[in-house]
């Protein structure tokens, strides 16, 4: 099982609109009654200004708004249902807020400590042996799928990506990423629209990707 | 709303994660080295200070500044030093509240299959979560590892849902609703 060699899930909730970044903050999150009031005092907060805030909530989350981006991102896959209500009561509140778009996304870090058995995954996933004449000692850095019409009603597409991981990680870890993307057609209430399809899709986002992983480790084994 | 095989600079920006595609090529290259410098030397502990000045800097530079907030915004995240991966997360609500404690329906959240009912000690409920507790509460109880700074440690760990409380404004919005819905259906079934 694939799952055995899970190092880390991070999870990244992005929402595309026009946004007023000096809103958020953890005081006002506090005053909403959204987060823990404890996590007022335990937050971390790198900057917040009129073209972007940026802060953490205790050692669970993380924050970042620009004018035209919403990002609430954890790698505590104890907390993500309360990423996604920490969404959820920030735009039932800020419910005028114009919409386009939104993705959950998926990050999974998964660390093979076998070389040879790390070597074979990338290889089968792009088969290697193709580039030998050209490159010595090819290695995988980024496979991408895309799919541009999605398998539920909503429009949008989802991609997946198998790559070399983003941030430091221990010898051999590859990162998994899934990019479900949802865009909302509807101008007049899109942020009604946002979360009705926001909370009816999230946990299927899991399933779905969970799904992906389990149908390629099991073609490429 | 279309679906093209094209990505929009928007799209890549929403694409990934990171923001990995913005450009910086796109500014001037001298600007390009000046940021790249401020990036480097406060990589993780600039003060707010410093940060203003460096927007006032860039409110007075002609150019794409949006390209350059974005770029500098990219760069300022934190490092979520903590991990934590569930062996299994259930869903409760609160179902019953007595003397000695409470009892909640579980919805086991890793294997699925049927609800259960659990009974808790009022010592359950976080101390930072006693204003959410009440009948028909929901919570979160997780079990797992988690690791901080590369110590890796077993817990057990429950948070209650915060969503915010319903407006009256809204309640009465509701109310209207559901009441037009009634006449309807009354007014439908005398018709037949």
């Amino acid at each position: 099982m694939i799952q055995e060699y899970l190092y880390k899930y991070k999870l990244n909730l992005v929402v595309l609109g026009d946004f007023n970044p000096a809103i958020f903050s953890p005081a006002w999150l506090a005053l909403k009654k959204l987060i823990r009031p404890e996590n007022m005092e335990d937050t971390q907060v790198h900057v917040i200004h009129g073209s972007f805030s940026l802060f953490r909530i205790g050692d669970w989350a993380e924050i970042k708004v620009n004018k035209e981006t919403f990002q609430l991102t954890t790698a505590r896959e104890d907390n993500f249902d309360l990423l996604k209500d920490l969404m959820v009561g920030i735009f039932t509140i800020l419910k005028e807020t114009p919409i386009r778009a939104f993705g959950i996304n998926h990050n999974k870090y998964f660390t093979v400590p076998d070389e040879n058995r790390y070597n074979k995954i990338e290889n089968k996933l792009a088969p290697l042996g193709n580039w030998n004449e050209i490159f010595s000692d090819p290695k995988l850095m980024r496979l991408e799928i895309l799919q541009l019409k999605r398998p539920d009603s909503n429009m949008g597409r989802i991609s997946f990506s198998v790559s070399l991981p983003d941030e430091e990680m221990p010898k051999n870890t590859l990162k998994v990423f899934m990019n479900d993307r949802f865009d909302i057609d509807d101008k007049i209430k899109s942020t009604e629209k946002f979360l009705k399809i926001f909370e009816k899709s999230f946990k299927s986002s899991f399933e779905q990707f969970d799904g992906v992983i389990d149908s390629v480790w099991r073609k490429i084994n | 709303m279309t679906q093209n095989n094209s990505l929009s600079q928007e799209d890549k920006f929403y694409h990934t994660d990171i923001f990995e595609t913005t450009n910086i090529n796109t500014v001037s290259r001298g600007l390009g080295d000046y940021l790249q410098s401020i990036i480097e030397s406060s990589k993780f502990d600039i003060s707010k200070a410093e940060y203003e000045d460096e927007f006032e800097y860039l409110d007075n530079i002609e150019g794409d500044i949006s390209t350059i907030v974005n770029y500098m915004f990219a760069q300022r995240t934190f490092n979520l030093n903590v991990r934590a991966l569930c062996l299994q997360k259930w869903r409760g609500i609160v179902t019953d509240i007595n003397e000695d404690g409470f009892k909640a329906k579980l919805e086991d959240l890793t294997n699925g299959g049927s609800y259960e009912i659990g009974s808790f000690k009022m010592d359950f409920v976080p101390i930072a979560d006693i204003e959410m507790f009440k009948l028909g509460a929901i919570f979160y109880w997780s079990i797992g590892f988690r690791t901080i700074n590369y110590t890796k440690e077993k817990f057990s760990e429950v948070r209650f849902q915060r969503l915010p409380q319903i407006s009256d404004e809204d309640f009465d919005i509701a109310m209207d609703k559901g009441n037009e819905k009634y006449d309807f259906l009354i007014s439908a079934n005398e018709c037949i």
